[in-house]
């Protein structure tokens, strides 16, 4: 009988801080019993101490379970375990209407599953599965749902609906306390890590449909905020992790890319080809890494083969979607441009109504020229093993057109994966990833001439045909503007192409020395070539000039890196482990790009093609500073120990040195620290009686870590070119532009990090709360010299500190768990990052030419502050400020010096040359006060549907749009106008000045201050609504998995002002130094770091449909 | 190793020890000279501000406020001066320094200590006194970054670099130009006269000491005694036959000029221009020559609803961009009526007939155009006429929007000199643009800047600073008393037929006045014009005040300019001050008095 069998084993045990789950395996390895229970009634994971000799089960049982909300019931060799509540059904005997049921159970990779428990549900009938995954289960009710339970994989509950044969597979939990994270050169389990580490899936990221991980990650973690540089498709974003710390050094995370530093761009990156990836952001995670890791590291993951001897699985995915534009720019119609034109000629403007204007015409430019675009992708997979070993391979397709013509984003991606073990001790594997990728249309703007024109102009001939000449948008503009509706019709007069082909590979050894020590060398071997060519002939809606123009550029770039490392892990007197790991690396990467331009193409056909035919009067340009060459190269060594006590307490030392090729000689190398601890509460014996919390974690890390991340060769000086003629004798002339810095050496950042991690309530909501801050002295900076040095560049030094600090928080909660169907999981981050100039060049306290200044946050707006409109009535004031030119209905701003006697000012505005008499002033930082991101995700049965977005609150949001340098916001009448509530004498606004008031360079005195817009927001970029196939339907199909979903994309903006006034996306979408966008503020305002708001092509709203399907 | 670095696709600055690195580093030196001599940034600062000229309706807006003197540091215009010059000084100061080593002829040494004086009276007559050490120490080639910057006096500026430097360079360059194009004894010559006779200017009007302890006398003398050298031994340099010939087109690097700022049409990249080029911001960062449109009105005004003109790569015609007007004062005072029969310089300076070419087109279909009255107008008929006098104003009839006026019988369209306005004057001729290669008009380079070399220094020029500096007082060598130089430039100006008739009409004594007229009839607008006046103290006197039509009006205004003593020196610019680490006490006193 069962009892006399339990009985008659006596089990020896002793056990310290072990898992339950591992006294079960033990208890099983000693015996023949077999354990049933729900993850969901307690958890396994919890560690006990077992010290017992010849006990029998139930003394094992008792003194496991013992202070748990358990019972257990042990019938023939099994234990079964669930909830106290559970009335078992074994002692009432209730016999209903009964059938049979059978089937098998395998994993997501068609093995068989053993050992897992079914379940009725609301019953202790049960049964495990056997060796082969088959179960039999008799006599239960005809209408009750079985309830299959797996050690790490996800419940599955199924109704029988009346049939006798339900076959299931589960799903490997993808969360969980058992997760591992990688934490570079080694995975670690996620409760024992020290560092800052996010780890988000690749489910999770394929949630945001997009070609790029960046547009995925943006407001998914804390810390990490993503930037799109352009809205065109195929574009890169800015990725900055815990805020900008280097004024001029690079402040772009390192990406690992399966374990080699990637030395690419992300776009290459298929995000099909992601398993998972892991964001290490404080300096004590990061310290592995070194220099190259001091802007936080991105660590990719790709699918790898399992080698557990499975069946090869084929996976689909799918989608394809239209995308429309989200709001046209806001320009002026028809009536609103004539009296503004009107009012401008009033008020003096010379710009009078050109011979392709009429004042009965209206055209819409915007809706002329908008399309629908589109965005598809496709993915197949295959993975599988071998004897020993594992492969996955992959293919991708990707296309992205725009709302505009002329732009398009194509990609093929191939990986592969293969790992393969060599007897005992050895194992090998390769990784490769290829990716082939076109650009069309990166830099050509069509919206440039489509928002200049004005309304009144006429783009058709009295035929009706469209007009192919220049149009003349007032008397003057003419041969400016080409009728944009030319754009379907240029033939070869216009290409512009960029195409990418990268390979990326690494292949490691691994030998087993001895048990404990292992020897890995990873080599990584990679290239990207870029070949971009753009030709535009003449007299186009891209090229006013009569003359065509031709471009090329090839880059090649080259890196390969090498690592050795040793690894040495071991357990000591059972609670002390103690890994090691050891390495010595070199990486160098090489590039050449050879650019050149040509004038005047014989033919239209040739485009950029040839060269050597150009017409008569052609010419070719080999700009010198387009043509670059660089080397740079790294050595470094690092060692790490990870020291764990008892599963409660753990630490981690790092310890490593790097020599980096551009620096100077003697400053070359550089070694640093870092050490973090942590310590599990919820472990210790004090905490078993908090029940509420069932994880408790805390963590403190120190780190310094370094910068080198500056263009080769500054140490060296350089020179410049310029040309010259002597008559009919060309020469070159050269000079000194850039000085030499024989000191240059290593920037360096200090960090400290404190976190709390912590699940309660059932593990149905966890969260991790960190606080950290890092300060950077030595500063790399490309510092500005004054004119009279006569060295027209700036020089790379090492000046001043830093300093950021932040709050991170992120929770997730499971809001209903498995209630009639239902589930509900909500997650939001929420962070805060404050970054300030601690310390510029000894004393000095403000850096005007570069826009810093001491103790305001690096990305700061400096400029005048406008304070509103001057008033009729105020034809005296304002020229007592603005002297002679100033005039009522122009913008006043804030004037800061002192006035005389009578009340006068001192000085005109603008007329200082220090901090205090300049009247432009700190108006603040592009940096928000918060930012974060939210996603929740509903499931009913098969259904799920999932949001996902982000916000900002706080900073300012540059609208280049509006600046002085638009064309669009020129204020006079000449050309498109930005609809803007403008003053006249019968409209006395604060907001905007008068039509033609004085100007700077044919755009309003101080326009620069008409740009600035408060950056809040809130947006939600993703809703997804799927359905996953039931697994019966899936039998008939003989399929796996079946998902198809719709999804749209930005449909929601909240909390903008911006978006208010204008309509368009709050989120910039070009760099400031971008021409091509006219994003490009005023330098000496708005540096190049910073994101913009340009006439790019404008956000689209995204309609998707998707499926995927594994086999 | 690795590690090392081994830069292979730019320079490093020792290649500036080399031969060929000291040769290219004087060329880049000359390539200086087209920031500041075409641009338009030069022009705003030296020529609209003046009685020459005043901003026309295309202006900047930092054209704008010098022109007014509402001139703050924050002006881009100052930095066409300040931002371009120290560049040249210092690469100037590296051939200097290292040439002799390297083994480099002494004549281009002397080339370079020629463009170094050039570059700092540039600045001096533009800022006052301006650092001498740019970080390396006085005068040395700057290899050390530093942001710290200090201010030599005027006096130390001239006696320091400019007087010897020039001295230097009068003795060791060629009287013949080693290229064309390149500077010169003559040029030196030409240049350290005028240095003499601007720091005796400044002496006299400042009453400081020259730290030489020389008087300012001393300096007139320096200055005619050097200007007469090179009037009677000029080398290959010689006076034009006509006025007329010194400007035109065909005739570009002609014998008078002495020194220019060069430009190619044989290629964008070794004229430092693109096709198409617009813009006229100082500080957008072009080196192409625009005054062939700075000072061009607007000609492709319709003539009953027709247009006649079409921008061409011709002298006459070019590309219209009203940056910069005459005044009123140009056309009755310094170019009086009643002169204009003898003297060509009216003629040899303005247009004052525009004249159709629309059927020289490619896409002309042959259609003739009807003008005003609905009359023909064919190719090389006139379209604009300025007449020289009022005479005929009141019977014109305006045309209809009110932008010209017209005879009843004829088929073009007038402005009489009261009508000139900021939108349509006679265009500057001597700076349009002249082409070989394809001149059609609405051709392939109607858009592009002037390919013509800009003057920076004439040998007229020279015969007028000599006479400038007799009528300070120095003692004349026998037929070269003011009056005799004034004659010869004079004699010239009234050629073939009128030489005779212009020296009579030369006053018996030649004052200042007379040749502050003189020098702006022989070389208007040629960037000269406001250093002259405050040269001479006249600025408040002669910019003062000045007549304009505003566009589309036929109303003259006089304008009133208040000119204030420190207006004399421009405002360092902000951007010197922006990147400068001196304590903001010394930055405030780095600043000129005023600003």
């Amino acid at each position: 009988t069962a009892s006399s069998f339990s009985q008659q084993s006596k089990f020896n045990l002793q056990l310290k801080n072990t898992t339950i789950k591992d006294v079960f395996d033990e208890l099983k390895s000693q015996s023949d019993y077999q354990f049933f229970y729900s993850n969901d009634d307690f958890d396994v994971s919890r560690r006990v101490d077992v010290d017992l000799n010849d006990a029998s089960i139930e003394n094992v049982l008792e003194q496991i379970l013992g202070d748990m909300d358990v019972s257990y019931k042990i019938v023939d060799k099994s234990v079964i375990i669930s909830k106290s509540d559970v009335v078992w059904s074994f002692d009432q005997k209730q016999q209903q209407q009964q059938v049979s049921v059978s089937g098998t159970v395998t994993d997501g990779g068609g093995q068989p599953l053993p050992g897992v428990t079914v379940v009725e549900k609301g019953t202790t009938n049960g049964t495990i599965t056997d060796f082969d995954g088959k179960y039999v289960l008799r006599d239960i009710a005809a209408t009750s749902t079985l309830i299959f339970s797996f050690v790490g994989m996800e419940n599955i509950e199924m109704a029988l609906d009346g049939r006798s044969l339900i076959d299931v597979v589960m799903q490997e939990q993808t969360i969980g306390l058992e997760e591992v994270v990688a934490i570079g050169y080694g995975v670690q389990r996620k409760e024992a890590v020290t560092g800052s580490v996010a780890s988000v899936g690749g489910e999770e990221l394929r949630a945001v449909a997009s070609s790029n991980i960046s547009q995925s990650l943006q407001g998914r973690v804390a810390g990490v905020e993503m930037m799109q540089t352009s809205s065109r498709p195929g574009a890169s974003m800015q990725i900055r992790i815990r805020g900008t710390r280097s004024l001029t050094a690079s402040n772009d995370p390192l990406i690992v890319l399966d374990g080699i530093p990637f030395a690419g761009s992300l776009q290459d990156i298929n995000p099909s080809d992601i398993k998972s990836l892991d964001i290490l952001k404080d300096a004590s995670a990061t310290a592995v890494y070194g220099s190259r890791g001091a802007n936080g590291v991105i660590i990719i993951t790709t699918f790898k083969g399992d080698s557990k001897d499975k069946e090869p699985v084929v996976t689909y995915s799918g989608y394809y979607g239209v995308k429309s534009l989200m709001n046209k720019y806001p320009m002026m119609n028809a009536d609103e441009f004539i009296t503004w034109r009107e009012e401008a000629i009033k008020n003096g403007a010379s710009w009078q109504y050109g011979v392709d204007e009429d004042k009965s015409v209206s055209t819409d430019w915007q809706d002329l020229m908008f399309e629908t675009g589109m965005v598809t992708s496709h993915d197949v997979g295959l993975s599988g093993s071998t004897k020993g070993g594992g492969y996955s391979f992959g293919a991708g397709y990707y296309d992205e057109t725009s709302v505009l013509p002329g732009q398009e984003y194509e990609r093929y991606s191939l990986r592969a994966n293969f790992d393969q073990k060599l007897g005992e001790r050895v194992k090998v594997g390769v990784s490769s990833i290829s990716s082939y990728g076109i650009v069309t249309g990166e830099t050509s703007n069509i919206l440039g001439t489509v928002l200049s024109l004005t309304p009144i102009t006429n783009p058709y001939n009295a035929d009706g045909s469209i007009k192919t000449g220049s149009l003349a948008i007032n008397n003057q503009d003419i041969g400016l503007y080409y009728n944009p509706l030319m754009v379907d019709q240029l033939g070869d007069k216009w290409r512009e192409r960029r195409k990418n082909f990268a390979s990326y590979n690494s292949f490691y050894g691994e030998v087993n020395i001895v048990d404990g020590l292992k020897y890995r060398m990873n080599l990584g071997l990679n290239y990207r070539q870029s070949n971009y060519g753009k030709y535009n002939g003449a007299e186009t809606p891209y090229n006013a000039s009569t003359i065509s123009n031709a471009q090329i550029e090839n880059v090649l770039t080259t890196n390969w890196a090498v690592e050795n490392l040793l690894y040495y892990d071991k357990t000591f007197a059972e609670k002390h482990t103690l890994g090691l790991v050891a390495m010595y690396s070199a990486e160098q990467t090489e590039s050449n790009t050879s650019n050149m331009a040509g004038q005047d193409v014989a033919a239209d056909f040739l485009q950029y093609y040839n060269f050597g035919l150009l017409s008569d009067d052609g010419e070719i340009t080999v700009d010198p500073e387009k043509q670059i060459y660089y080397k740079r190269g790294l050595t470094s060594a690092m060692a790490r120990a990870t020291y764990n006590y008892d599963g409660k307490y753990m630490a981690t030392a790092t310890v490593r040195s790097d020599g980096s090729s551009v620096l100077a000689s003697g400053k070359k190398w550089h070694t640093y620290p870092a050490l973090s601890v942590g310590w599990l509460a919820s472990s210790e014996e004090f905490m078993q009686s908090v029940k509420w919390l069932n994880f408790l974690k805390f963590r403190v890390g120190y780190g310094q870590t370094s910068n080198q991340a500056i263009q080769p060769y500054q140490t060296l000086g350089g020179l410049s070119t310029n040309y010259y003629n002597f008559g009919s004798r060309n020469v070159s002339g050269y000079y000194v532009s850039n000085l030499p810095n024989y000191n240059l050496g290593w920037e360096y950042s200090t960090n400290w990090n404190l976190a709390m991690e912590f699940h309660a309530l059932d593990n149905r909501l966890s969260g991790t709360l960190e606080y950290y801050t890092q300060t950077t002295k030595d500063v790399l900076v490309a510092q500005s010299l004054p004119p009279t040095s006569g060295v027209t560049e700036s020089f790379m030094t090492n000046i001043g500190k830093t300093q950021n600090k932040g709050v991170e928080l992120s929770l997730n909660g499971n809001v209903i768990k498995d209630l009639n169907g239902w589930s509900w999981d909500v997650g939001v981050n929420f962070f805060v990052n404050r970054n300030k100039i601690k310390e510029l060049a000894s004393g000095q306290q403000y850096d005007k030419g570069n826009g810093w200044f001491v103790g305001e946050p690096i990305d700061v707006i400096y400029d005048f502050k406008k304070i509103g409109i001057w008033q009729k009535g105020e034809e005296n004031e304002v020229t007592k400020y603005e002297g002679s030119t100033g005039e009522v209905g122009m913008i006043k701003v804030e004037y800061t010096g002192d006035y005389d006697a009578q009340g006068n000012p001192t000085r005109q505005i603008g007329q200082g040359t220090t901090l205090e008499d300049d009247d432009r002033q700190i108006l603040g930082s592009v940096e928000p006060d918060f930012q974060g991101g939210f996603n929740t995700r509903v499931g009913y049965k098969g259904f799920d549907l999932s949001v996902i977005g982000s916000f900002k609150s706080g900073g300012i949001l540059v609208s280049a749009l509006h600046s002085q340098t638009s064309y669009l916001n020129m204020n006079n009448g000449r050309r498109g106008q930005v609809k803007i509530d403008y003053w006249t004498e019968d409209n006395p606004t604060n907001a905007y000045p008068k039509p033609y008031g004085p100007e700077v360079t044919n755009n309003p005195k101080y326009a620069s201050t008409l740009s600035y817009f408060d950056a809040s927001y809130v947006k939600v970029s993703t809703i997804t609504l799927a359905y996953n196939f039931k697994q019966d339907w899936l039998q008939k199909l003989k399929l796996n998995k079946l998902r198809l979903y719709v999804t749209a994309q930005n449909p929601f903006v909240f909390g903008s002002k911006f978006y208010k006034e204008t309509g368009l996306d709050p989120q910039p979408n070009s760099n400031s130094s971008d021409t091509s966008t006219q994003a490009v503020a005023d330098n000496a305002v708005v540096t190049n770091r910073i994101q913009v708001v340009g006439y790019n092509t404008p956000a689209t709203r995204n309609f998707l449909f998707g499926l995927n399907v594994t086999f | 190793d690795i590690l090392d670095e081994q830069p292979r696709a730019e320079m490093t600055p020792e290649f500036f020890s080399t031969v060929e690195g000291i040769e290219s580093g004087l060329s880049s030196v000359y390539s200086q000279l087209r920031w500041i001599h075409g641009p338009a940034g030069m022009m705003y600062l030296s020529t609209a501000g003046t009685d020459e000229a005043t901003y026309g309706d295309n202006k900047d807006g930092y054209g704008l406020n010098l022109d007014t003197y509402n001139i703050t540091s924050g002006n881009d215009g100052l930095g066409t001066i300040w931002n371009n010059t120290f560049p040249a000084i210092n690469t100037c100061n590296g051939i200097i320094e290292k040439g002799d080593e390297a083994g480099v002829d002494a004549s281009l040494i002397a080339e370079a200590k020629f463009f170094r004086a050039y570059n700092y009276f540039l600045l001096v007559t533009t800022f006052g006194g301006v650092p001498l050490d740019l970080g390396s120490g006085e005068l040395m080639f700057n290899t050390t970054p530093s942001r710290y910057s200090t201010r030599n006096t005027t006096q130390e500026v001239y006696t320091k670099v400019i007087f010897p430097d020039l001295e230097d360079a009068v003795d060791e360059l060629p009287s013949t130009p080693r290229l064309t194009s390149a500077t010169n004894k003559i040029a030196a010559q030409h240049f350290l006269a005028k240095a003499y006779l601007t720091y005796g200017w400044w002496l006299e009007r400042t009453g400081e000491t020259d730290t030489d302890g020389l008087t300012s006398a001393q300096y007139y003398q320096m200055a005619y005694d050097v200007a007469v050298a090179a009037i009677q031994n000029p080398g290959p340099f010689a006076l034009q036959a006509t006025f007329r010939d010194v400007n035109l087109g065909s005739n570009d690097y002609n014998s008078e000029i002495l020194l220019c700022a060069d430009h190619t049409s044989s290629s964008y990249v070794y004229d430092e221009s693109t096709a198409n080029s617009w813009g006229s911001n100082a500080s957008s960062n072009m080196k192409s020559n625009r005054s062939s449109f700075a000072m061009n009105m607007d000609f492709e005004l319709a003539v009953n609803g027709n247009k006649f003109i079409y921008r061409q790569a011709i002298q006459e015609v070019g590309r219209p961009w009203r940056l910069i007007t005459p005044t009123h004062e140009v056309f009755t005072n310094t170019f009086p009526v009643s002169d204009r029969d003898m003297d060509t310089r009216f003629s040899g300076t303005f247009v004052t007939v525009y004249k159709a070419n629309y059927q020289g087109r490619t896409a002309w279909d042959g259609t003739v155009l009807k003008g005003m009255n609905g009359m023909d107008i064919n190719n090389g008929d006139t379209v604009f006429y300025f007449p020289p006098t009022d005479a005929d104003k009141a019977s014109l009839m305006q045309e209809s929007s009110g932008k010209f006026g017209y005879f009843s019988n004829k088929a073009y369209g007038v402005w009489t000199p009261s009508m000139i306005s900021r939108h349509n004057y006679p265009s500057v001729w001597k700076f349009g643009p002249y082409r070989t290669d394809d001149i059609t008009p609405d051709g392939p380079y109607k858009n592009d800047a002037s390919t013509r070399p800009f003057p920076i220094a004439k040998l007229s020029e020279t015969y007028l600073i000599a006479a400038e500096a007799a009528v300070k007082g120095a003692n004349t060598q026998a037929n070269y008393t003011a009056k005799d130089l004034v004659n010869v430039i004079r004699r010239r100006a009234g050629a073939p037929d009128h030489g005779d008739d212009m020296v009579a009409a030369t006053p018996a004594t030649i004052d200042i006045d007379y040749v502050l007229m003189e020098r702006s009839r022989e070389l208007y607008g040629e960037n000269l014009r406001w250093y002259d006046l405050t040269r001479t103290g006249k600025l408040e006197e002669y910019a003062g005040e000045y007549t304009i039509c505003e566009t589309n009006s036929f109303n003259a205004v006089t304008h009133t300019r208040e000119i204030q003593s420190y207006h004399y020196l421009r405002p360092i610019p902000a951007s010197q001050f922006d990147n400068m680490d001196n304590t903001d006490a010394e930055k405030e006193a780095y600043q000129n008095p005023g600003y």
